[in-house]
C-alpha cells in the first residue's frame, strides 16, 4: 500500500472538507481540515503536512495567497488548488509562484487520490552511501522533511534494488570498493532519466568521473559537507517537475 | 532761341522803337515847325510883294493926283492948249520923272485930249496898246467918276500885258468941279518893272495871267485854291523850294493876276540837317546803352541764368535728384536757384517715396500667393505677372509677357473674352469672372477673374486676379458626389445600425444573464461537489452494496454530471477565457474530439481529413469543446431521427476538412433530422433550443468561442435529410508565433 499522506484540506464551506477528509481518511490519508486561509496556516506551523489541497475563492485570505504564504513556512510544501469558478488571473498566478495544479470542482474523487499516490511516491528517495553514519544522518533529517528515505550502504545492492521506489538517488562517488559512476552507468541502463544526485567529499580528485558523470545526465554534483537547504531546494524542484508531469498526464 | 539772344532782340528793338519814335517825333516836330516857319517866310514874302506891287500903283496913283486936280490941266481939258503939253510934258524925260509911260486926258464925251506913251526903258514913245481903247468906251469905270474925289488905281489885265493904271477925275485945284475929264496914268508890268521889284523884294518873282492858257502847273493849281477871297496859296515846289502865290484884282475887281514867289526853305533845310545829327546821336547813344544793358544783363542775369540752366539741365540728364544747383547773391536768380534746391529737394523725397513704393507695389504683386497680371487694355498684351501666376499656368515669365491669353491658348473658352469685357466696359470692372483654362502640362484648371482697370505711370493697366479654384470645384464635386454617396452609406449604416443596436440590446441581455449565469454557477457547484463527493464516499464504504443502491449512485452521480455540464455552459457563455492560440494540426484536433465526445455505436463516423492539411492557428482546447458540441449535437439530431424509435437505426457522421484560401474549414455533417428554415436564423442565439435538455447555450457558446479565436462557424440544413455546420479557422502561419504560452486548465 502506498505511503499514507497529510493532507491538509482548506475550503469555507465546512461540507466540502468534511467529505473530502472522510473519503481521504478512507483511502488511508491523514487528512486535517481548515475553513480558513488563516487556520490553515496555523495548524502548518504546528504540525508537518505532505501537501496542501486548498480552495481559491474564501473569505480573508484567497488560496493563492495561502499558499504564498506556506511557501515561507516550508520551502517545498506541494499546494494544489481547487476552483468552481475562478478568474484566469488568478490561477495563472499561482501556478507562476509553484502551485502543483489546479482541480476543477466537481472534483474527480479518483484522478485525486491517483495523484495522491503519485505524490507520496515522488517523496522516496534512496541513499546510496558507503558510510552508514552519513546514510543515516541525512536520511532523518530528510524524513522529518516528510521524505521516503531508502538508506543503501552496501555498494554491491543490485541496480533493481536501488531503483525500484526511488524519484531521486543520492550517490556517493566513492563507494569502499565501487566506482559510484558504475553505479550510476548501472541505474541508466535501467532508468534513463532518474534524478541523480551525485555526492562526493573529493572535489579534486572525482573531478573527471565527476564530468563523465554530468555527460550521462547526472543532475549536479553536491560536495560534502552537505549543504542541507540547497538540497532540499533541488529535491523541491524534482518534485514540483515531476507533480506537473503526473497533472499533465491526467 | 536763347535768353541771351532774346534779350539781344528785346534790347535792340526796344532801342530801335525809341530811337525811331524819338527821331520821328523830333522829325516831325522839326520838319512841321520848319515848315511853318518856311511857309510864314513866304506868306511874308508873298504879303511884301503884293505891297510893293500896291506900293506902285499908289506911286502912280499918287502922281495922278498931282495932276488932275490942277487948275492947269482943268483949263486945258477943255481948251487943249499946247503950251501945256509944251511947259509940262516938253519932252519924254518928263515921262521919265514921274515913271509913267502912259498918259491919257480925256474929256467928258471921251475924247482923248492928249494921249502919250513912252518906254521908260530909252526906247522913246511908243504906241498906246490898242486894246486900252476899248476900255475906254463911254460908261467905262475908268473914265465915270462921281465926285472929284473918285479915283481908280490897279492893275489893267490888257492882251497886250498887264499895266498899272490910275484914273482920276480932273477938278480944279481945290479940288472943285464940275468935272471936266479924266486923267489916266499908267506903266507897264513889264518884265523891266517885275525885275525892277523882284530886287527891291529881294525875291523871285513870276507873274502869270490869272485866265491865262499855259501856265505852269503848279500855278494852275494855285489859280485854283486862290478863290472865296483868298489872296495868298503857299506850296512845296520842291525839299528845297517853296512857292507863295498872290491873287491880283485888276481895277475892276476881277482876278487878273497871279503873282509867284519861289523862297527857298531854308528852315527846312536847317531842319533836315538837324535831323540828320540828331539821328547820328542817337544811334551812338542807342549802341552804347545797348551795349552797356547787354553787358550787365549778361553779367548779373544771363551768365547766371546759362550756369543755373546748365546745372538743372545736367541734373535733368543724370536724372538724379540727389545734386543741387550753387546759388549765390541776394536776388531772384538766387531765390529761383533756391527754389530749384527745394524743388530737388521735394523731388528726391517723392523720388525716394515713390522708389518705395514701386518696390513696395512690386513686392506686393510678386509675393502674393493670388496669380496676378497685368495687361495692357489696348493690345491685351501681359505686362507683368507674378510667380503665383506662372506657377497656377505652368508658363514661365517669358513665354506669357509679350503675350495674349490668345497666343498661349490659354482659355478653354476664348469666346467668354466678349462677355468679360462687356462686363468690364458696363461696370468698369470684373468680379469673380469664372474661366477654364489649359494649363502648360496640358491639365485644365478653374479660375477665378477679378480685373480693375488702373493706372500705372499715367498708364491704363488691367490688373487682373485669378483665384484659382480648380481643387475648390473638384472638391465641390467630390463632396456632391460623396454626399450621395453618404446618403447611401447613412441609409446602409442606418440598417446596420438598427441590427447592431438590437444585437445590442441582445447582448445587453446577454451580460446580465452572463453575471446571473456566474453567479449562480458558483454557488451551485459547491452543494453540487459536495454531493459529488458524498456519493463518491457511500460508494467507497459500501463496496458490497447491493444492485439497487449500486444504481441509485449512479443515477445521482450522472445527474451530478449532467448539472454540471449546464453550469459549464452557463460559465464558458458568461465569459470568454483567455484564448490560448497555437498550431494545431486538424487531424489530432479530430481525433482528441472523437476520444473525449465518443460517438454512439449505432451511428458511422467517416473522416475526411488530407494529411497534408496545414495546422490552423487556434487555441486547442477551444476548438475540442466547439466541435465537441457539434459532434455532440449531431449524434443528437441523428438519434432523434424519425426512424430512430426503438434500437438506433444508425446514421452517419462525416468530418472533412479543406483549405479554403488562408483559412481551414472543418464541416461536421449529420443525416440527422435537420433544422427547419424558421429556426435557421436563431440557431446561434443563447437559450434558443428544440432539445429537451440543455438550456441552450452550446451553440451560442461555440460562435463567441469561433470568433474569438478569429473565425467562423455557419450552419446549412436539409430538413429531413440532415445539416453541416462548418468552423472556418485560419491557417497558422510561422511569423504569427504563439501570442502567450501559459499553462491552461481545463
Amino acid at each position: 500500500m502506498d505511503p499514507k499522506l497529510r493532507i491538509l484540506i482548506v475550503d469555507d464551506d465546512q461540507r466540502m472538507t468534511r467529505t473530502l477528509s472522510d473519503i481521504f481518511s478512507m483511502a488511508g490519508h491523514k487528512p486535517v481540515e481548515a475553513t480558513s486561509g488563516a487556520q490553515a496556516l496555523e495548524l502548518a506551523r504546528t504540525q508537518p503536512f505532505d501537501c496542501v489541497l486548498t480552495d481559491v475563492r474564501m473569505p480573508g485570505m484567497d488560496g493563492v495567497e495561502l499558499h504564498r504564504q506556506l511557501r515561507l513556512a516550508q520551502p517545498g510544501l506541494p499546494v494544489m488548488l481547487m476552483t468552481a469558478y475562478a478568474s484566469d488571473e488568478t490561477i495563472r498566478k499561482g501556478l507562476d509562484e509553484g502551485v502543483v495544479g489546479v482541480f476543477d470542482k466537481l472534483l474527480d474523487i479518483n484522478q485525486l487520490l491517483g495523484f495522491f499516490a503519485s505524490l507520496a511516491r515522488s517523496r522516496s528517495i534512496v541513499i546510496v552511501d558507503d558510510d552508514p553514519n552519513f546514510c543515516q544522518t541525512l536520511g532523518d533529517i530528510l524524513q522529518q522533511r516528510g521524505f521516503n528515505v531508502v538508506q543503501i550502504s552496501d555498494p554491491h545492492a543490485a541496480v533493481e534494488s536501488i531503483t525500484s521506489e526511488a524519484q531521486v538517488i543520492l550517490l556517493d562517488m566513492k563507494l569502499n570498493d565501487v566506482s559510484g559512476l558504475d553505479v550510476l552507468k548501472g541505474i541508466r541502463e535501467r532508468c534513463p532519466d532518474l534524478p541523480v544526485l551525485l555526492v562526493t567529499a573529493y572535489r579534486q580528485e572525482m573531478t573527471a568521473a565527476i564530468q563523465v558523470a554530468l555527460e550521462i545526465k547526472a543532475y549536479a554534483c553536491l560536495y560534502k559537507p552537505l549543504e542541507i537547504p540547497t538540497l532540499l531546494q533541488m529535491l523541491a524542484d524534482f518534485q514540483l517537475q515531476r507533480l506537473r508531469r503526473v497533472m499533465k498526464e491526467k | 532761341m536763347s535768353v541771351r539772344i532774346k534779350v539781344l532782340i528785346i534790347i535792340c528793338l526796344t532801342f530801335l522803337a525809341m530811337l525811331g519814335v524819338l527821331y520821328f517825333t523830333s522829325q516831325w516836330f522839326l520838319f512841321h515847325d520848319s515848315n511853318i516857319t518856311d511857309e510864314q517866310n513866304t506868306t511874308q514874302d508873298t504879303t511884301r510883294l503884293v505891297q510893293a506891287l500896291n506900293n506902285q500903283i499908289e506911286g502912280i496913283d499918287a502922281t495922278v493926283s498931282d495932276w488932275a486936280p490942277w487948275d492947269d490941266t482943268y483949263e486945258f481939258i477943255t481948251s487943249g492948249d499946247p503950251g501945256y503939253i509944251a511947259s509940262n510934258l516938253p519932252n519924254d524925260s518928263a515921262f521919265t520923272n514921274i515913271q509913267v509911260e502912259l498918259m491919257l486926258f480925256i474929256d467928258n464925251s471921251g475924247q482923248i485930249v492928249y494921249g502919250k506913251m513912252v518906254d521908260l526903258a530909252g526906247a522913246g514913245e511908243i504906241p498906246i496898246p490898242k486894246s486900252l481903247y476899248s476900255e475906254l468906251h463911254a460908261g467905262s469905270r475908268l473914265l465915270s467918276h462921281k465926285d472929284p474925289t473918285d479915283k481908280l488905281a490897279g492893275i489893267l489885265f490888257l492882251p497886250e500885258g498887264p499895266m498899272i493904271i490910275a484914273s482920276q477925275p480932273i477938278v480944279t485945284s481945290q479940288g472943285k468941279g464940275p468935272i471936266r475929264g479924266t486923267l489916266i496914268m499908267g506903266r507897264r508890268l513889264d518884265e523891266a518893272e517885275i525885275a525892277q521889284l523882284s530886287q527891291a523884294t529881294q525875291l523871285s518873282i513870276s507873274v502869270f495871267p490869272y485866265n491865262g492858257d499855259g501856265v505852269p502847273s503848279d500855278v494852275a493849281l494855285a489859280q485854283k485854291s486862290l478863290v472865296g477871297g483868298k489872296t495868298t496859296f503857299i506850296a512845296s515846289q520842291s525839299d528845297s523850294v517853296l512857292s507863295g502865290y498872290a491873287l491880283v484884282n485888276d481895277v475892276y475887281g476881277s482876278p487878273a493876276l497871279i503873282l509867284r514867289v519861289e523862297a527857298q526853305r531854308e528852315a527846312y533845310a536847317q531842319a533836315k540837317m538837324s535831323m540828320r545829327y540828331l539821328g547820328l546821336a542817337l544811334l551812338s547813344i542807342g549802341i552804347v546803352l545797348g551795349l552797356v544793358t547787354m553787358l550787365l544783363l549778361e553779367r548779373l542775369v544771363t551768365v547766371r541764368l546759362t550756369s543755373l540752366n546748365a546745372s538743372v539741365m545736367k541734373i535733368g540728364s543724370q536724372g538724379s535728384a540727389a545734386s543741387r544747383v550753387k546759388a549765390s547773391g541776394n536776388d531772384e536768380i538766387f531765390v529761383l536757384a533756391t527754389s530749384v534746391n527745394s524743388m530737388l529737394d521735394s523731388l528726391e523725397n517723392s523720388t525716394a517715396k515713390e522708389r518705395e513704393s514701386e518696390a513696395r507695389f512690386s513686392s506686393i504683386f510678386n509675393s502674393s500667393p493670388i496669380p496676378v497680371s497685368l495687361t495692357d487694355p489696348a493690345t491685351e498684351r501681359w505686362v507683368e505677372v507674378n510667380d503665383a501666376f506662372l506657377n497656377a499656368t505652368g508658363f514661365t515669365r517669358d513665354e506669357t509677357i509679350g503675350h495674349t491669353f490668345q497666343d498661349l491658348q490659354l482659355w478653354v473658352h476664348p469666346e467668354k473674352r466678349m462677355e468679360m469685357k462687356k462686363m468690364l466696359l458696363e461696370k468698369g470692372r470684373v468680379h469673380n469672372f469664372e474661366v477654364d483654362i489649359h494649363k502648360k502640362n496640358g491639365t485644365t484648371g478653374t479660375m477665378l477673374l477679378s480685373v480693375e482697370m488702373i493706372t500705372l505711370n499715367k498708364a491704363p493697366f488691367l490688373l487682373i486676379m485669378g483665384d484659382e479654384i480648380t481643387e475648390r470645384k473638384q472638391a465641390e464635386e467630390a463632396l456632391k458626389e460623396y454626399n450621395t454617396r453618404l446618403a447611401g452609406a447613412v441609409e446602409a449604416r442606418t440598417l446596420e445600425l438598427n441590427a447592431a443596436q438590437e444585437k445590442l440590446v441582445r447582448q445587453e441581455k446577454l451580460a446580465v444573464l452572463g453575471q446571473l449565469a456566474g453567479g449562480v454557477g458558483h454557488e451551485l457547484r459547491n452543494p453540487l461537489g459536495v454531493i459529488n463527493n458524498a456519493v463518491y464516499y457511500l460508494k467507497l464504504v459500501q463496496p458490497e452494496a447491493d444492485e439497487t443502491i449500486r444504481k441509485y449512485h449512479a443515477m445521482i452521480e450522472h445527474e451530478v454530471h449532467n448539472a454540471d455540464k449546464i453550469i459549464a455552459d452557463l460559465l464558458d457563455f458568461a465569459r470568454i477565457r483567455s484564448v490560448d492560440r497555437e498550431r494545431v494540426a486538424v487531424p489530432e484536433l479530430v481525433q482528441r474530439v472523437l476520444e473525449r465526445f465518443p460517438v454512439p455505436e449505432s451511428i458511422t463516423t467517416r473522416l475526411e481529413i488530407p494529411a497534408d492539411l496545414p495546422g490552423v492557428y487556434a487555441d486547442p482546447r477551444q476548438m475540442e469543446q466547439v466541435l465537441g458540441n457539434l459532434v455532440t449535437n449531431a449524434c443528437q439530431a441523428m438519434e432523434d431521427a424519425p426512424g430512430a424509435s426503438g434500437p438506433p437505426t444508425g446514421g452517419k457522421l462525416t468530418l472533412s476538412a479543406s483549405l479554403q484560401g488562408d483559412m481551414i474549414a472543418i464541416a461536421v455533417q449529420d443525416t440527422g433530422t435537420g433544422i427547419p428554415p424558421e429556426n435557421m436564423g436563431k440557431l446561434f442565439e443563447p437559450l434558443f433550443t428544440t432539445k429537451t435538455k440543455g438550456i441552450g447555450l452550446g451553440l451560442a457558446v461555440s460562435q463567441r468561442l469561433v470568433e474569438a479565436n478569429g473565425g467562423r462557424i455557419e450552419a446549412s440544413s436539409q430538413p429531413g435529410h440532415g445539416s453541416t455546420f462548418t468552423v472556418t479557422l485560419p491557417v497558422y502561419k510561422e511569423e504569427i508565433g504563439p501570442k502567450t504560452s501559459h499553462p491552461h486548465r481545463r
